[in-house]
């Protein structure tokens, strides 16, 4: 999984774009709670989808789904990686 | 822009930054008391890359996850490299304190002057913290970022 750090875009390693993160919600980590394998977050009453332990197959399935899904992405993932300048975009070839 | 740090949740009282001399003056004239500090590259804050060539076009792929590469017939020719990804006006820069700020009032400082590590990203991205609340003390701010309570989380 990659992420724009300068537009919120969501693309799998692969280069598959899957969404832009949208929050209008000014979130505290404090308003997040963990219930068992999810997260809720108290602004919005909803569940949000822990990125942290899914492969980019199941998350661009469950988007391409629900596009409304909200995603929780923390930046030290082992499966994330930062698009940000001066990399090339929107993914670097991967390694055959 | 997005942005992948909260925001003054708080509602605090925004305290900005002048980052040349012709703002702090400026600032001082309008009643502001300008809290000069110098501006310095953290050693805890970089980005990194490698770059890949064509080697037959020539052209070139720039890299940040060092989970990836290029095979061939890309080659690299740089290897991965730490650098400092900020510039900035001035070597220094001021807080404007409001004259009527008093001692304990926590404020939100909206273009931090210290380099503070804001994120551990574990590819190589060690981005600055940009904004955060502190508290001041009647003579500085005390950045109240912890990194363990306070890691960003990107939600949307």
């Amino acid at each position: 999984m990659k992420l724009d750090i300068s537009t919120g875009d969501v693309f799998t390693d692969a280069g598959e774009y899957v969404k832009t993160l949208r929050c209008p919600a000014r979130v505290d980590e404090s308003q997040i709670r963990v219930e068992g394998e999810s997260l809720r977050c108290e602004v919005c009453a909803r569940t949000l989808l822990d990125t942290s332990r899914i492969s980019d197959a199941t998350l661009l399935s469950l988007v391409r789904e629900a596009p409304d899904t909200c995603l929780s992405i923390r930046p030290d993932q082992p499966n994330l990686s930062f698009l940000h300048p001066g990399l090339s975009r929107p993914v670097e070839p991967t390694r055959p | 822009m997005f942005s992948f740090f909260k925001g003054n949740v708080n509602d605090r009282r925004v305290i900005k930054t002048a980052r040349t001399e012709e703002a702090i003056n400026e600032a001082a004239l309008e009643g502001f008391r300008p809290l000069v500090k110098p501006v310095k590259p953290g050693k805890d804050v970089s980005n990194s890359f490698a770059v890949y060539q064509h080697g037959e076009t020539g052209q070139v792929v720039v890299v940040g996850d060092n989970r990836k590469g290029c095979g061939p017939p890309y080659r690299q020719v740089i290897d991965w490299t730490d650098y400092y990804p900020y510039t900035f006006p001035s070597p220094f820069a001021a807080y404007l304190v409001p004259a009527d700020l008093p001692e304990g009032e926590i404020v939100w400082l909206e273009d931090l002057i210290e380099d503070i590590r804001g994120i551990d990203g574990n590819q190589g991205y060690y981005p600055r913290l940009p904004a955060w609340e502190a508290r001041w003390t009647g003579e500085d701010f005390e950045i109240l970022f912890n990194p363990r309570r306070d890691k960003p989380r990107f939600l949307g």
